[in-house]
């Protein structure tokens, strides 16, 4: 085989893994995008971005994206940034001018969250405010094509409906795009723990000491406390342990890759990992819990709860809808900064935040982990013992990733 | 709703020239995030290096946070810690503008982060007119191995100054 055949083929894999079919794709795209934007406003509503007016300028590390703004900018900018994104999300929210509202999303988010990093780096968010409506855009913001405004004037005009359903792996080009991204970052954190300076082998009671400090942050700050923590501190194996877990988990990540049942695994790891450091150790890594949504199967969810079609909007002229969907997007944009009453309303009065968020969903998500275990242990077994009823290989990925 | 398979009838059903963005934009995002390592200035092209780099040791028998009190222009006071000014993944901006404001050295940059905190109340807080802003040291003991490590609502205040909100000096260093 030359070379240039084996880049063929690579790229045939490739391409073929970034487009496998993916359930209900085109409608879960849609909804996800209606939770994207209200998880967006979510976190926007706890970050008072004009908090960073006045901010001197040594106190900022240098942002190569916002150098060319300049340092001093009153709290008016931010604000109006800030108002600006807030529409946008509302707007991508119901749906009208996706691909503008993604751009403009994907722009002022970056800048807003280019100063909150100069002043101290969230390394969580790149997912929500970047890559996301990024990869979104690079694919034609098709998120756009089911539950949203703009497929509802594009069916009135005449033009072929998209069928939620469908299983079009274009569809899923962003979320499997989000996951290499993802796979990377995890990576990453594993490298970098071990080499270039990494600690966590030089220290062996690196995470002992760890959750004991944790544990004292939170008493200081009056959060929960994390009541496992003296007992593992003392246990040298148990902190060993968990050491090394964290570790093969962020190496590992990238095999969800490869295989459908294993990706479900990861991502389900991955939850049951941020909730406990959410929960117990004072790691705010709330911000990329959007990414795991991607992989959810929102439609059929949907499809379950309420089987009919949606017929809310029939009756309702295309003019008005339009003109209510600005109207909402410019009025929540002019009031996001006056008083505090629509953050409040957006995170249920401080009620859901980034740590309670946590409490429902280290359960779902210590279930669904069991599930992928049990999933996975059942086809280990049937690898090993093929069932009479199949022939040789059904049930398995016979191409690594090309089922997505 | 029907469910079976149709074909995706969106007008860019061609995914060709959408495949060679998306490869190409990991390829660089891949490479870049090899080049940025560490560094915070490419964001957003950034790695996870969170945490690699700490050398935690156990936990001191004695630990401090800073706390403002905000006092009025009639008299009363509010007292202000760095939640009520910045969410918790934030925290820490406030953790260390409220050190550093009540900092016994830096002057001229000790001037400038006042202005803004004083700025940052104003904003925040606007239901106070602040006449002084005084930082206050809280100390507690720690027994790490204790739950809890320490007792939040027993510390021992050590007052480090104030300032006027007109960023006059008066009282402390």
């Amino acid at each position: 085989m030359t070379p240039k055949s084996l880049a063929g083929r690579l790229n045939a894999v490739i391409d073929g893994w970034l487009t496998a079919p993916e359930p209900n794709a085109a409608g879960r795209l849609g909804l996800f995008r209606i939770l994207y934007s209200a998880f967006y406003l979510w976190l926007l509503s706890f970050n008072f971005v004009a908090n960073l007016s006045g901010l001197p300028a040594a106190r900022r590390r240098r942002i190569l994206l916002i150098e060319w703004l300049p340092t001093e900018l009153p709290p008016a900018f931010f604000e109006l940034l800030e108002a600006a994104l807030v529409a946008a999300l509302v707007l991508l929210m119901v749906g009208l001018r996706v691909r503008l509202a993604t751009l403009v999303v994907l722009v002022i988010g970056c800048i807003l969250e280019a100063f909150l990093t100069s002043a101290d780096p969230e390394y969580s968010s790149v997912l929500l405010v970047f890559y996301i409506p990024a990869f979104v855009l690079l694919t034609n913001a098709r998120w756009g094509h089911t539950y949203s405004l703009d497929a509802l004037l594009r069916r009135r005009a005449g033009k072929p409906p998209v069928d939620p359903s469908i299983p079009s792996g274009p569809y899923f080009l962003p979320a499997r795009a989000v996951l290499v991204v993802l796979s990377m970052l995890f990576l990453s954190a594993a490298v970098l723990k071990v080499a270039a300076g990494g600690t966590w082998l030089v220290y062996p009671s690196y995470m002992a000491n760890l959750l004991l400090k944790k544990n004292v942050d939170a008493a200081i700050y009056g959060l929960p406390l994390n009541p496992l923590a003296p007992v593992i501190a003392s246990s040298p194996l148990a902190h060993t342990a968990i050491r090394y877990q964290v570790l093969l988990f962020e190496a590992l990540f990238v095999l969800g890759l490869f295989n459908r049942k294993l990706r479900s695994f990861f991502l389900a790891l991955a939850l049951v990992f941020h909730a406990i450091g959410g929960l117990w150790l004072v790691v705010t890594f709330t911000p990329v819990l959007i990414v795991y949504a991607l992989f959810v199967d929102w439609q059929e969810l949907r499809h379950r709860l309420w089987p009919t079609r949606l017929t809310l909007m029939d009756a309702v002229p295309s003019r008005v809808l339009v003109w209510s969907a600005l109207s909402v997007a410019v009025v929540a944009g002019a009031l996001w900064n006056v008083g505090g009453g629509l953050r409040a309303a957006v995170n249920l009065g401080g009620l859901l935040n980034w740590r309670t968020i946590w409490y429902p969903l280290l359960p779902v998500a210590l279930i669904w982990w069991l599930m992928t275990l049990l999933e996975l242990g059942r086809s280990a077994v049937s690898l090993i013992r093929p069932s009479p009823r199949h022939s040789p290989g059904e049930g398995r990925d016979l191409l690594p990733g090309a089922r997505g | 709703m029907p469910r079976e398979h149709r074909p995706d009838p969106a007008p860019d059903s061609s995914p060709r020239g959408t495949l060679w963005l998306i490869k190409a934009a990991l390829l660089v995002i891949g490479l870049g995030l090899c080049v940025a390592g560490r560094r915070v200035g490419s964001w957003p092209l950034v790695t996870w290096g969170m945490f690699s780099r700490l050398t935690p040791k156990f936990p001191p028998g004695h630990v401090s946070a800073v706390e403002l009190r905000v006092i009025g222009s009639h008299g009363e006071f509010v007292r202000v810690a760095p939640l009520d000014l910045f969410p918790m993944d934030r925290a820490v901006i406030a953790d260390s503008l409220f050190a550093r404001a009540f900092d016994k050295d830096e002057r001229p940059l000790r001037n400038a982060d006042r202005t803004y905190l004083e700025g940052l109340i104003r904003r925040r807080l606007p239901e106070v007119e602040p006449r002084s802003i005084q930082g206050w040291r809280l100390h507690w003991e720690v027994n790490p191995r204790a739950l809890p490590p320490l007792h939040r609502d027993d510390p021992s205040f050590e007052p480090l100054g104030s300032f006027t909100a007109s960023l006059q000096e008066a009282a402390g260093p």
